[in-house]
């Protein structure tokens, strides 16, 4: 692997945010949701999940916030986790997070408890370094 | 709290309390559990209705953005931008809604849920 100074190559950064204290501390992001009928809105601290292939999932007090537009209950995805499958309830919201706003999926889980998780259909929108050492989870842009 | 209900189903309820006994819940226990598991559930006609129409859906409105409110279709557009106009006019405060051929049950990954 070519390493530069910077260590970010030919990308900088332009937005960052400290991580969560914990042992060892969690890099988070400041998500708003805004439903896309009433315009009611919320916004999260959402911990970054490599290991959650959705949007962004919220506890169910938030969700119920911004859930007008909910799809049917035959098209709720299943996500296979280490408990076995988990049923979500999705609805169709607004999504600001990483420099990003866009229509997406968010979800919560019929049963059981979530904390705000941003996963990697959002993850996969933006350049976003995670400069452990800092403390910080950092926005890039292109240098050129 | 107490509450006295009559005219409940008997073959459910003795189902139900065996099922409580052999989770090793209190009846109370159970029926709050279901209380709040019905809840959260968020099925309602809305969904049968759903069902039931689904394959006309498909037939007749592939690709289109379609909202259901109260047991019919209250909007139908290409985008989902035109749907939320569509619901706004028609004062629509709630509404299922699918993008027909494309919001479809998946099953995704989330190792990390404990």
């Amino acid at each position: 692997m070519r390493r530069s100074g910077s260590g970010l190559g030919s990308y900088e950064a332009w937005g960052c945010w400290p991580y969560e204290r914990d042992d060892p501390p969690r890099p988070v992001v400041d998500v708003v949701v805004e439903d896309p009928l009433t315009r009611e809105w919320v916004r999260v601290k959402a911990r970054v999940d490599t290991g959650f292939s959705g949007h962004l999932l919220l506890p169910w007090e938030e969700f119920e916030k911004v859930s007008s537009l909910e799809i049917p209950a035959e098209e709720r995805n299943v996500y296979s986790s280490v408990c076995g499958p988990v049923r979500m309830r999705g609805a169709k919201a607004y999504v600001e997070a990483l420099g990003v706003r866009k229509l997406c999926l968010v979800e919560t889980p019929l049963v059981g408890w979530a904390v705000p998780l941003l996963g990697r259909k959002l993850l996969a929108e933006a350049r976003v370094a995670l400069l452990g050492p800092e403390g910080r989870l950092c926005l890039l842009r292109s240098r050129i | 709290m107490d509450v006295i209900i009559r005219g409940v189903d008997e073959d459910l309820y003795r189902e139900f309390k065996a099922e409580a006994s052999r989770r090793g819940m209190k009846l109370r226990e159970a029926l709050s559990e279901a209380m709040r598991l019905w809840i959260r559930s968020g099925e309602g006609p809305d969904d049968e209705f759903y069902r039931r129409i689904k394959g006309e859906l498909l037939k007749k409105y592939r690709g289109k953005h379609v909202a259901i409110s109260r047991g019919r279709i209250v909007a139908v557009a290409d985008t989902f931008e035109e749907m939320v106009e569509a619901l706004r006019r028609a004062g629509v405060k709630k509404a299922l809604t699918v993008h027909v051929g494309e919001d479809v049950e998946e099953v995704r990954e989330w190792p990390g849920f404990i």
